[in-house]
């Protein structure tokens, strides 16, 4: 018993074949009949299993809530992403230098909505900055009249005891 | 009226063959398919081949053989096909009970879905020959001179083919043992 049988023997003579030398060492050697035996467990086992239905090729697919939490930090990072990048590009914008061209126009465009323009539309004299006389007579008035400043409005006696005499009575 | 007994004996011959046969060359298509539905369609194909040939041929005719050599030149075209091998290349899910003619015995029970699985797994990780040598040897218990008859080899072949497959499955199962 020098030798143990190979696999190849021990499935000959599970196939009837081999040799009676074969055989007379399988009946003598404890070794080889454990493994003849086990060959023939295997066996039975193959052949039981693969008269049966076949398995699944492949599992069946995840739940729907696992996917819902592998997707959870892909969006999170996602949205994490494009604030980022918004980020950068508004502080780039807002620190980029005006053009003097551009900055020109900009003044220009300003000076003209706060100067120009309200001189335009709104025609009549600032009163902050204006003066009344202190004393208003219609020769006054008369004159401011003539030089397209002051309204012309008669002088009311009963307002004023120092309203001078209309002028304009002595015309005809 | 000899006519309607002759259509009558050849229905009740086709289905004498298919309740005797059908099962058989169905979970041979599954073994050398791997996609159970589209062993279910070759197992069909091969039927319909059936239903043809029952009415030339007697009912001493060698149905076995024939059946299993229809099955296999049907399972041989399918695995041929370029379509074939993109369609094995998907995953695919099915339902295991759908297949199943019957519920386990206890013994089949002692074999766990996991061992099932793996030695599904190594079977199909074996050459298409290896398959069918084994197929037909282990699964359909011919002799092995009668598969090397139906798959025009010499007997020697067809050892050499089998211990290879069983030698390769074993080793690879030899880790749970």
């Amino acid at each position: 018993m020098s030798r143990h049988l190979r696999d190849e023997i021990l499935w000959l003579l599970h196939e009837g074949e081999g040799t009676s030398a074969d055989r007379a060492h399988i009946e003598a050697c404890s070794s080889c009949i454990t493994r003849y035996q086990q060959l023939v467990r295997d066996l039975k086992v193959f052949r039981q299993v693969l008269r049966e239905a076949p398995p699944p090729l492949q599992a069946a697919p995840q739940p729907r809530r696992k996917l819902q939490i592998r997707w959870v930090p892909a969006a999170a990072v996602m949205v994490a992403t494009l604030l980022l990048v918004w980020g950068q590009e508004w502080l780039r914008v807002l620190t980029l230098p005006v053009p003097p061209a551009e900055a020109r126009r900009n003044q220009e465009i300003a000076q003209f909505l706060t100067k120009e323009l309200p001189l335009v539309l709104f025609s009549t004299p600032d009163l902050s900055t204006g003066k009344l006389p202190a004393r208003t007579t219609n020769f006054a008035y008369l004159q401011a009249a003539l030089d397209g400043g002051w309204p012309s409005e008669p002088c009311d006696p009963a307002r004023t005891a120092e309203c001078e005499p209309d002028p304009f009575s002595l015309i005809p | 009226m000899g006519d309607y007994e002759s259509v009558l004996n050849e229905q009740n011959l086709y289905e004498e063959l298919y309740r005797a046969h059908h099962a058989r060359v169905a979970q041979l298509c599954r073994l050398w398919l791997h996609d159970p539905h589209e062993a279910e369609e070759v197992a069909q194909e091969v039927f319909l081949k059936l239903l043809q040939a029952s009415k030339v041929h007697d009912p001493s005719f060698a149905w076995k053989a024939w059946l299993t050599r229809v099955a296999l030149n049907a399972c041989r075209d399918r695995r041929r096909s370029s379509w074939w091998k993109w369609w094995r290349e998907k995953p695919m899910n099915f339902e295991e009970e759908q297949f199943s003619s019957r519920n386990p015995t206890p013994e089949e029970e002692t074999v766990s879905r996991e061992e099932r699985e793996r030695i599904w797994g190594l079977f199909r990780g074996l050459s298409p020959r290896q398959q069918e040598v084994f197929a037909l040897r282990y699964v359909e218990e011919w002799s092995v001179e009668e598969v090397a008859q139906m798959l025009d080899l010499t007997p020697g072949s067809v050892k050499r083919h089998l211990f290879r497959a069983v030698r390769h499955l074993r080793k690879s199962l030899g880790g749970r043992r």
